[in-house]
């Protein structure tokens, strides 16, 4: 179990999962928590839509670290996002804004660890296995179809944030 | 004897779809001496940790604690 320094509550990370991150320089009053909520889930739901997965950013209450800006496919958790506003100078911050993508893990699987872990711990949620879904489920219905469109996936996610980026204008961006 | 605040900035967020966050720690006790542009203290909302740094040196003030609930413009302490 690893501490994070975004907010939001646990988050299981796999084999079939991916971590991924918008890191922005902000020069104060620059921008908000929701612009950059939004500028992380375009990246994301961009590189999902090119192979036909469409989506839209809301709460999954069910689905484990709940919150406002999740990656939703069908009603169901496809990527959990969260933030760390890092202190800059000048009033400036460094905002890391993260995201989890259930690429290709079983979402009983997925539920199976976060609710033992808030058994151990003591706590009251529990994710249910039928709020979150994976780029694997939404994708072409045979498993060799999928099988190629997850690498290609993977390399869309990866070539796309630049492109996305400069084309809206900004110039302060690292990835 | 000049007195900074530190203060939550305006429009960090739209309380409109998450009306308030919480001070999540301080970093620095109460009368503690800080240093300009020290990491003093961070708030979280809608799964968003935000650090906040000291305006100026000298001795910091409390205003709300941890756990205390701030919105866009909340005085959290000073610097004096």
């Amino acid at each position: 179990m690893l501490v994070r320094g975004s907010g939001g509550g646990a988050c299981p990370i796999g084999a079939g999962t991916v971590q991924c991150a918008l890191i922005r320089a902000l020069p104060r009053g620059t921008s908000s928590i929701e612009e950059t909520y939004g500028a992380l889930a375009a990246w994301i739901q961009g590189a999902l839509e090119a192979f036909g997965i469409s989506t839209s950013m809301g709460p999954v209450p069910d689905a484990f670290c709940p919150g406002k800006h999740e990656i939703v496919a069908g009603g169901r958790k496809i990527a959990g996002t969260a933030q760390h506003w890092r202190a800059g100078g000048a009033g400036s911050h460094v905002a890391i804004a993260a995201a989890s993508i259930n690429v290709e893990d079983d979402p009983k699987s997925i539920a199976a660890v976060v609710n033992e872990f808030y058994r151990l711990a003591g706590g009251s949620f529990r994710c249910a296995p039928s709020a979150i879904t994976s780029v694997r489920a939404e994708l072409a219905p045979t498993e060799a179809a999928r099988d190629d469109l997850i690498g290609a996936w993977m390399e869309q996610l990866s070539q796309s944030v630049a492109f996305r980026w400069a084309a809206a204008g900004n110039s302060h961006f690292e990835a | 004897m000049s007195l900074a605040d530190i203060t939550i900035p305006q429009g960090l967020w739209d309380t409109g779809k998450t009306p308030e966050g919480v001070v999540a720690n301080w970093f620095y006790r109460e009368g503690s001496t800080v240093p300009a542009g020290a990491t003093v203290a961070e708030i979280m909302v809608e799964k968003t940790n935000y650090e906040i740094a000291a305006p100026a040196a000298g001795t910091l003030h409390v205003l709300v604690p941890k756990d205390g609930v701030v919105r866009p413009g909340t005085v959290i302490g000073r610097v004096a």
